[in-house]
């Protein structure tokens, strides 16, 4: 009598498990002929995740090289296979995950560097929506103008880095720079990553500039965002730094 | 103007892909590439659109697992298809999605009874949650599994006609898993379901690094080979015109090479026009 085949699921289950390089799948004919098709399979799924990755963080990639990229690529897919067959934005916990990779553990702008890489993913799939114009705010009555909640375009992500990852960031993007070594002073920094219009666009903020962003970000009324950042630094030009997000796109319009 | 022959559309060409003209160009997408909220990509996809006839064929369903084919998903998808009103919606006779892992690519299955009665059930359910038919692609095959009740010519006939769904015939994959599986890739095609077909793809293929011709990859990685030309004018010649796709995914050529392949699918595809044409005229 036949033993049972087993149902879909359990061969699914015995296929997957075999793909990502448990244990080898059995009872299919000759072992040899059937290690060389799942060798197939098995190329063809890592490197499908392997190119995803490589796409989101093709900074990362050009600091740290294809072969170490690829290292921590299948380090990153030990602990979790992509779960959306939309591999658009596959990755998302890649930057924490450098953060505890034993061999980033001297880089330490590259965690910076790859949550970069990732706001940029983000504005770049992120809706289309209309960008609060400064003529705009003119409009306002002074007194009104600081009770408004300047709500963040969808598009937009900040993100305060403790290494100078931003400027890092923004030396290795395309157009491809000359290769070579520049000094670069080590400092926090923020940046506001958004795409207002077609393209994505970044900004290097100071640290009066990124609090009143993010208080602007988490719903607060202008004049708290004017107070956050000149917390920050009291002697800071906040209605220059204020036009400078408007002119970069970074709210959208008021309701 | 009805398809005739067209292209995967590679975004590096978009320039020529939106302005070239030719009688019945289309081209094709993987709509996962574009289930974004917006941006660029959909902002292509649109201007393309505008000049070109477009089909989207799915990767990521996973029709043929033991499962339901993901409600998110199909939403997704069905916004797209709704939004670019493509000519041709397909997918694969394949899994690719389980357990809550995405495995990037098209994975086989014992072809039981209760495998069909399953691919037939998420067939039905994503032609349902789309408001149309869609086409079944065959696979590409690198193993014999134990197991099959049915032959892949017998399911994809029961598939059609259970659910109505329609077949996309890839030439290729019928050439890369007869060659791999020792079965006639020439019997494989004239036992398919001519009306069933909807479409047909073309692509390229490679030798295993290690196995050598024994084991062929389907690369989508080099022009298509004259073998597969052979079956295809062959199956045309059998089953009349259908909108043909060269799909290049791997070591991308210029514009002008995928062009000229696409060409030459479209001279087939003429030469059987005209050719059936006279049939009828002469009946």
């Amino acid at each position: 009598m036949r033993p049972s085949m087993p149902d879909l699921a359990q061969f699914q289950d015995a296929f997957a498990a075999a793909l990502r390089g448990g244990e080898p799948l059995r009872g299919h004919g000759d072992p040899a002929r059937l290690e060389a098709g799942m060798s197939v399979y098995r190329n063809t799924t890592f490197k499908g995740a392997l190119d995803a990755l490589r796409a989101n963080y093709s900074t990362v990639e050009r600091l740290v090289g294809t072969e170490w990229f690829t290292a921590s690529a299948y380090a990153f897919l030990d602990i979790g296979w992509p779960s959306d067959p939309s591999l658009v934005a596959f990755g998302e916990h890649y930057p924490d995950f450098l953060g505890f990779f034993e061999p980033a553990r001297s880089l330490a702008y590259l965690p910076g560097v790859a949550r970069l890489d990732r706001a940029w993913t983000e504005a770049h799939v992120a809706s289309d929506a209309p960008v609060l114009e400064a003529s705009r705010l003119a409009a306002i009555e002074p007194e009104a103008l600081l009770d408004l909640r300047l709500r963040l375009h969808p598009s937009a992500r900040l993100a305060w880095c403790r290494s100078p990852a931003p400027t890092i960031w923004r030396l290795n993007r395309p157009p491809a720079p000359e290769p070579g070594e520049v000094e670069i002073p080590w400092r926090e920094e923020g940046t506001a990553i958004a795409r207002p219009y077609a393209q994505v666009e970044f900004m290097i903020l100071d640290p009066a500039a990124f609090d009143l962003a993010d208080a602007c970000r988490r719903g607060e009324t202008l004049g708290q965002a004017v107070e956050a950042g000149l917390a920050a630094e009291p002697d800071a030009a906040l209605t220059r730094y204020l036009a400078d997000l408007i002119g970069f796109g970074l709210f959208q319009p008021l309701s | 103007m009805r398809p005739t022959a067209g292209l995967g559309f590679k975004p590096e060409h978009f320039d020529e892909a939106h302005a070239r003209r030719a009688a019945g160009l289309w081209f094709e997408v993987h709509p996962e590439n574009y289930m974004v909220d917006g941006g660029p990509r959909l902002a292509m996809l649109e201007a393309l659109r505008g000049e070109h006839p477009l089909s989207l064929h799915g990767v990521g369903l996973s029709l043929a697992a033991a499962a339901d084919p993901d409600p998110r998903h199909l939403e997704r998808l069905r916004v797209l298809a709704d939004r670019f009103e493509p000519f041709v919606v397909s997918e694969h006779l394949a899994w690719s999605a389980w357990g809550g892992n995405y495995h990037p690519d098209l994975l086989p299955f014992p072809r039981t009874e209760a495998a069909l009665a399953r691919v037939a059930r998420n067939v039905e359910r994503t032609q349902d949650a789309l408001g149309r038919r869609i086409l079944i692609e065959n696979p590409s095959l690198y193993m014999p599994l134990d197991g099959h009740e049915l032959g892949e010519v017998e399911f994809l006939t029961a598939l059609s006609r259970r659910t109505g769904c329609g077949l996309l015939v890839d030439v290729n994959n019928v050439y890369v898993s007869a060659n791999n599986l020792g079965f006639s890739a020439r019997d494989y095609l004239d036992a398919l379901p001519a009306a069933a077909i909807g479409e047909i793809h073309l692509a390229g293929h490679a030798a295993d690094a290690r196995h050598g011709a024994d084991l062929l990859i389907d690369t989508h990685g080099a022009p298509v080979a004259e073998p597969v030309w052979s079956l295809y004018a062959r199956l045309v010649a059998r089953i009349g015109v259908r909108p043909t796709l060269i799909e290049r995914d791997e070591d991308v050529p210029a514009f002008a090479d995928l062009m000229a392949e696409r060409d030459r699918a479209a001279e087939v595809l003429l030469g059987e026009a005209i050719r059936s044409a006279h049939e009828t005229v002469d009946a």
